[in-house]
Formats: C-alpha cells, structure tokens, sequence
C-alpha cells in the first residue's frame, strides 16, 4: 500500500519522529509503523491534532532530527499556522509533510487540492505516481529538505495511499543523530519584523535553489517525442501511460512533472519548446495548467494549451483511466481505446454507509431525540449540530439527527452563534471524544466563557474509530507501548467551568432520555458525557456477547426494528424480520423497540 | 500488454473484501506478475457497499475502467448488480448467492438480480452459494471470499492460466494466521475444486 511505502521511505531514512493525527487516507503510514516499529529507537504517536503534530515535528528537526508528519488534506488547514512560520525559520533535520488530499471525494469534506498550500506557504512540495516510486521519493526529500534546510512536502491523492503495488526495499541509512539546538533568534524568534524581512528573502533565495538541488535527486522525467506533449503528475501519469498504450500511430511526448512546487521551471522550459499541442493531465485544481501557460508566455512559446479549463478534464471528481483516455481521444481528435462497450445498468437501491451494529451513537442520537420530546420540543425546531467522525453517518435514515457537519470542533462554537443570534429554542452540539480533544476545547471555553445556553453532548467512545481504531489522549498506553497520562473528558469539562455535567451509559437508554429532558431545558453550558466504547473495539475484548433470535411466530413485519435503529445486522426475508448472526453484537436495542417482544435473548446466550 | 487482466471485487463492508484483494496481490506477487490493487475505502467500519480493483500486469495503474474487468467476483449480490457495468465483453461474474439488503430498503428478490444479470451477460454469470458452502465446511460465513476465489480460478481458464492456485495456496499461509489459514484453505480448494468441476461441465452450476 502506498501508505506503507511512504512509512518504509521514512524508515529508510533513518525517521526519529513520527507524529500526525488519522485521516482517511493519510492514516496507514503511522498505522504501519505502529504494527511493524515495535522496538525501534522511533518516536511515533498520533498526536491531539494536526497542528501540534506539526510543531512536535518540527521541534524535532530544529533539533537535527529526521521527522515525519502526516495528515489529511483538511488537517493541512488546522496546521497552517505553524507550517507557514516554518518556511521562515527552516530546519536542520529533514522534515517531511505528507498531506493527502481526497479527489473523489471519498472521505473527506471538500475536494481541497492542497497543491495551493505549497504556493502560499512557499514550501517546497513534490509527489509521485505508485507506490513503488513514492517510498524513494520520501528519502529523497528528506534529504532535499536537509540540503535546502526548509521543510517538505509530500502531496499525495487518494489512490496513491490506498494503491497496492510492488515496493522494492533498500538499505537503511544508519545516521546517529545528536540532537542539538542552537540559539539563533534571527532565525527563530518571528517577533522581530526586520528579521522576518530578512528571513522571507532568505526564503525567496532557497526557493530558486529547489529545481537545481532537486534535479541531482532525479525527480521530474520526459519520455516520447514529437510536438504532442502531455503534462502530467502523480497518478494521473498512470492513467496517461496506460491510455497512450493504445495509440500506435502519433508519438507523444510525456512529461511527468514531481516537484509541485516551485515549478520546476528549467525543465519545463526545456520540453515545452519542444511542443506545439500540450494537454494537462491532473487531479483536482488546473494547477499544472496555470504554471505551464505560466511558462509559455513568459517564453514566448507558440503553445496550444488545453486541460481542465478547456473543458477536456472535469473540475469535480477524481479522475480515471476513462476519464484520461476521452479527454486524449477529443485532443488526438482519433478514438484512444478499444470499441466503446455497452454497459449494463441496473438500478439498485443505494447503501449509504450505516453505524455499526451496537454503535454507542446509535443510542445517543436515539436518547438525544427521545429526551428533545419528552422535553416538550419538537424535533424539528431543536437543531443539533454534528461534527467530523462515524456519528456525522447519523445523519442517514432512519436516525437523521444530525443538521450540520462542518470542521473540527465547529458543532460546538457554531451552534453558540446561533444561539447567540437570538434563536429562541434549545440548541445541541454533538462531539465525539477525539474530535473534543483536537478542537472542541477552545469552543467550550468560549460557550462557557460567554454564559451561552448549550447542551453539549460528547459521545466518548473511547477512541477515533472511522479511521481504524487510533487512540487517543484517553489512554494509558498508546499503540506503541509508551506508557501514557490518562486524559479524563470529564476533568476538562469540569475545570473549563460548565454549569453541569453529567455521564451516563448510552446503552442504559432511559437514562439518557431522562439527562437530556431535564438539561436541555436549564439555562448555560450543560455537558452529557455519553461513554461506552466503540462496539466493535469492546467486542473483540468480550469473552462472550448476547444472542438474539425472532421469534417467527410473533414478528408482524412490522419493521419497527429496523426503523428505529437502522441497524445493517437486520434484514427481511418472507416477511420477517432475520439477524445476521456474523454481525450482530448483541446489543439488544432491536428487541427494545419490538412492539410484539419477537426479538428475543437466546437462553443461556 | 500479455496476460492484463482485471478482477473487480465487490460487496459489503466487513464480508472480507478488502482481504480478498490482498490476498489476490499476494499471491499475484508471488507468481511475479506486476499487481496492483485500489480500494475504495467508504466512511464506515461495517455494512457500506465497498470495491477493490485488482489489475495484473498493467503498470502499477490503479483502476479498472467501466467496461474493462475480466472478472467480477461478488461477494453480495446486490452490490454485484451496482458494478456489473465494470464488466466488458468478454469478462465473466462470479457472484455469492446472498443478498444482504441495505436497511429500509426494497431490493429486488435475489432470483430477480440473477436473472437479470444472466439476461446481461448470457453464458458468463455464475451464481454459486459460497455463505452455504462456507458454513457447512468452516461453520462460518467468514470463509466465502476465499472459497468465491477458489471458484473463480475454477470456472475461469483465463484467469487460472495467469495466477496458479498453487500460489494463492502459499499467499493464504503467509497472511493469515496459522488457525485461520487451515480453515482458508480447505475452503479455497473446495472452492476451486467445484468451479473447476462446474467448468468441465460437472453438475449443478452450468453458467445461464
């Protein structure tokens, strides 16, 4: 997998520092190092957000240590902060920056192409194609970022991280660091305006160094001939490869591009004349299009220049070999492939992904929207905010509680401000633990600080688990064995100084109904700490779970099981309702809301 | 390029699909053939409707264009009706005889999908009970992704003569652990062994 070719890239490298926070789909690369790091002199740990892994990171490197930092593209926007800082103070050790973007999107909330943040932060940043290639790419760059003194980043897409494909391992480099720290303020002290006038130019005069430092690492390649130039980077150069596979009779030239940014001008310089017809093969934004005709005119090269601003290539979606091979039969003005097929289409319902058999959340949204209306409010006028994990899928039937997904944190300050706008009627904010601890914390200091009525529910299960199960500051030991402080929500909610604060056990439902009822109508900063740990996690710890099964005689098909709980271990057959036996947990909240007690605990189970 | 070929694999999120595809590239590794494997990761842990494309032998380019798989193996059946337009003209579909319908929702009856896609891909669709034959062999479901592999290199001479079951063999055996590959590979054998016997025109599973 690609993500674990950047981690053996990183190891290669001789890494000491290794830190990020999980990400679809950045989250394999520290993932690998957990599963097959053990006992290396390796620091790495997910950190408490994406920001203070960075500044972990790059403390490491001012120290002249190799380090690592990873994260997904929005994660990028919560360490911009520091990572902007940084170009002006540079490093000693190599410092690497993975960011991931999503075109597609699959897993994430924008289609953000972070290529843009290389540009503004004026980083260097390059990528690369398989994962064969992304593993020396990673040593490469943390050599480049030694010899530059700048940190790096590593931009890759989707189907990079997540491709499976042949790595060829080499050495280790073995490089004894002592770490050491020189007192420099010029260079690290950003309180002093001439010295960040001084560190910008000495920033511009790194940045003309890159192509030329980046060159004797051989990045950036050109293959074919002819004036028909494609210029592409990343995976798409796979899909542009394997496209031209079919076309025999027109050369044409290929003209990979690795190093994002700065834009490796000379060598762009030197292809493009050679060109007459260009196409722009990218994911995401017309980024590469805009340098190239960038160059062209600034050369004054007579270049026909076409790609996604043209209308060739969509400026939505992730791209693939179809995508590629039209968008070159329309340029070619030729038919690039076999016959076009007759697909066949079936329409068949969608399956939107559900929470898990047993989630916590299932509960929680439940007892949230019951304890709303035993309350005396209408579901329809309470808005509860949602924020980024599993418990945003709570927004799908049949339990459709959620009304905004926004960032990080946001549930809880967003629905402040509009609470603050005046909205007369109770408004919920719904965190889960990991998401509380990366940014719900300044929020709920704000909420209190300004005495706003809220009801904040944190869904603590203990873990992030939409990424694969990471861990977070709850624990006390961490996936590499560090022995670690125990961080306890409760303690934090508590010394913030909200009105009241309450834990309860989702599964014990009424309890939860009962909570939410009678907070949600006092006045300030009310916290419900829901806690029970993600079912699939404390099911693989149970000895044994309880068993169900329908009472066939009983059951109606009424479907008020699946109704309520939209649980995927239901399903109907002849007009009953089946347990899949594989999937179901146990938790018994199906039979809860049987009307006719068809669903039944198995004697003995 | 010699010996391209592209399996689609498709089903619901926890019956084993994305091991399936490692186990594919595993064993494609193994046999020296250029593998190379895109997943399509969904948002949850469990029960959303999940891909993987396989490619041999096709310059690391991760996915398989609509139209072009040589072989869709379905683990569900629902799912393998989403992504049959990946099929092309000559590729063959190996489905599981299950339907797992998507909560609050009305599929049609599974002999509906199987008829339509045998209505599709006349002589090319083999429907086979993998979650029976999984039970009956392992006592548990989990096992019907490897047999549905058994049966696929059983049933598809192309696909055999590119990836010796011999490797996939050795490929369960070095990524499972040692009580789960004995059971993986009672299972893939009988798998394989029933595809090929339906293949030489054995009884029972004649493609419609």
């Amino acid at each position: 997998m690609g993500n674990e070719a950047i981690a053996r890239g990183a190891f290669e490298a001789g890494v000491r520092v290794v830190t990020g926070y999980p990400g679809t789909p950045s989250s394999e690369v520290i993932m690998t190092f957990h599963e097959e790091g053990r006992g290396l002199p390796i620091y790495v740990e997910w950190a408490v957000n994406e920001r203070v892994a960075f500044e972990v990171a790059y403390g490491a490197a001012l120290a002249g240590v190799r380090s690592l930092v990873t994260m997904k593209a929005p994660g990028l926007n919560v360490a911009s902060d520091p990572i902007v800082s940084a170009a002006y103070s540079g490093v000693e050790g190599g410092l690497v920056v993975l960011v991931a973007d999503d075109p597609g999107p699959h897993t994430t909330q924008t289609e953000q192409d972070s290529r843009w943040y290389a540009k503004l932060a004026k980083l260097p940043m390059f990528t690369a194609s398989t994962p064969g290639e992304v593993k020396d790419t990673v040593k490469k760059l943390f050599k480049l970022s030694e010899e530059l003194k700048l940190p790096v980043m590593l931009r890759t897409t989707t189907r990079l991280n997540h491709a499976v494909g042949e790595v060829v391992l080499g050495e280790v480099e073995v490089l004894n660091p002592r770490p050491s720290f020189r007192k420099d303020p010029p260079r690290f002290v950003r309180a002093g305006m001439k010295w960040n006038l001084e560190r910008h130019i000495w920033l511009n005069n790194v940045l003309a160094r890159v192509e030329e430092a980046a060159s004797k690492l051989s990045f950036n390649s050109a293959e074919g001939g002819g004036d028909h130039c494609v210029v592409t980077e990343g995976v798409a150069y796979t899909y542009v490869k394997e496209s031209l596979g079919w076309i025999k009779d027109i050369d044409v030239r290929v003209i990979k591009v690795d190093q994002i940014y700065p834009p490796p001008k000379a060598f762009l310089r030197r292809h493009l004349a050679e060109c007459r017809r260009v196409l722009v093969v990218e994911e995401l934004d017309p980024y590469l299009e805009s340098e190239v005709k960038k160059i062209a005119f600034e050369e004054g090269l007579k270049l026909e220049v076409a790609g996604k601003e043209e209308g060739l290539l969509p400026l939505e979606g992730e791209l693939n070999p179809a995508l590629v091979r039209e968008a070159l039969s329309k340029w070619l003005n030729k038919n690039v492939g076999g016959k076009p097929t007759k697909l066949y289409e079936a329409v068949v319902p969608e399956r939107p992904p559900p929470l898990c058999p047993g989630c916590p959340h299932t509960f929680s949204y439940l007892a949230l929207k019951l304890g709303i209306a035993r309350a005396g409010f209408k579901l329809s006028e309470v808005p509860i905010f949602g924020d980024i994990g599993c418990y945003a899928l709570s927004v799908n039937k049949p339990i459709e509680a959620i009304w905004t997904e926004h960032s990080m944190g946001a549930s809880i300050s967003m629905a402040m401000g509009l609470k603050i706008a005046g909205y007369d009627k109770p408004v919920v904010a719904t965190i889960g633990d990991s998401t509380f601890f990366h940014a719900g914390i300044p929020a709920l200091i704000e909420a209190v600080h300004k005495r706003v009525d809220l009801l904040v529910l944190i869904l603590d299960n203990r873990v992030v688990a939409m990424t694969g199960h990471q861990s977070t500051p709850s624990w006390e030991v961490t996936e590499s064995g560090r022995s670690a402080r125990r961080i306890e929500i409760v303690d934090v909610v508590k010394s913030i100084g909200v009105d009241e604060v309450v834990v309860v056990d989702p599964y014990e439902l009424d309890k939860m109904v009962e909570a939410v009822s009678s907070l949600i109508r006092r006045p300030g900063v009310k916290v419900i700490v829901a806690r029970h740990p993600c079912r699939l996690m404390e099911v693989r710890e149970l000895k044994t779970i309880r068993k169900f099964r329908v009472l066939e005689d009983k059951c109606t098909g009424c479907r008020a099981c699946v109704n309520v709980t939209g649980c995927p271990a239901l399903y109907f057959e002849g007009g009953k309702v089946r347990i899949l036996g594989d999937d179901c947990t146990g938790c018994g909240l199906c039979a809860r809301f049987c009307p006719y007690n068809a669903i039944v605990e198995e004697d003995g189970g | 390029m010699p010996g391209k070929f592209n399996i689609l694999i498709a089903g619901v999120g926890g019956q084993g699909v994305l091991t399936l595809g490692s186990l594919i590239a595993w064993a494609s590794t193994l046999s020296g053939i250029d593998v190379t494997v895109a997943e399509t990761h969904g948002l949850s842990q469990r029960g959303g409707s999940l891909t993987v494309h396989v490619r041999l032998n096709n310059n690391q380019t991760p996915l398989i264009p609509p139209g072009e798989a040589d072989l869709l193996i379905g683990l569900e059946a629902i799912e393998a009706v989403r992504y049959s337009y990946y099929v092309g003209d000559r590729g063959i579909l190996v489905v599981n005889k299950l339907r797992l319908p998507p909560p609050l929702t009305k599929p049609p009856s599974l002999r509906e999908l199987e008829e339509g896609l045998r209505r599709a891909f006349p002589g090319r669709v083999y429907f086979y009970d993998a979650e029976k034959e999984a039970k009956q062999l392992a006592g548990s479901a989990l096992f019907s992704n490897v047999l549905l592999l058994g049966y696929s290199l059983g049933v598809d001479g192309r696909f055999r003569s590119l990836l010796d079951p011999a490797r996939v063999e050795e490929a369960i055996q070095l990524i499972f652990s040692r009580k789960t590959a004995e059971a993986n590979l009672r299972a893939f054998k009988h798998g394989l062994s029933q595809g090929l016997s339906v293949a030489a025109g054995g009884a029972g599973g004649h493609p419609g």
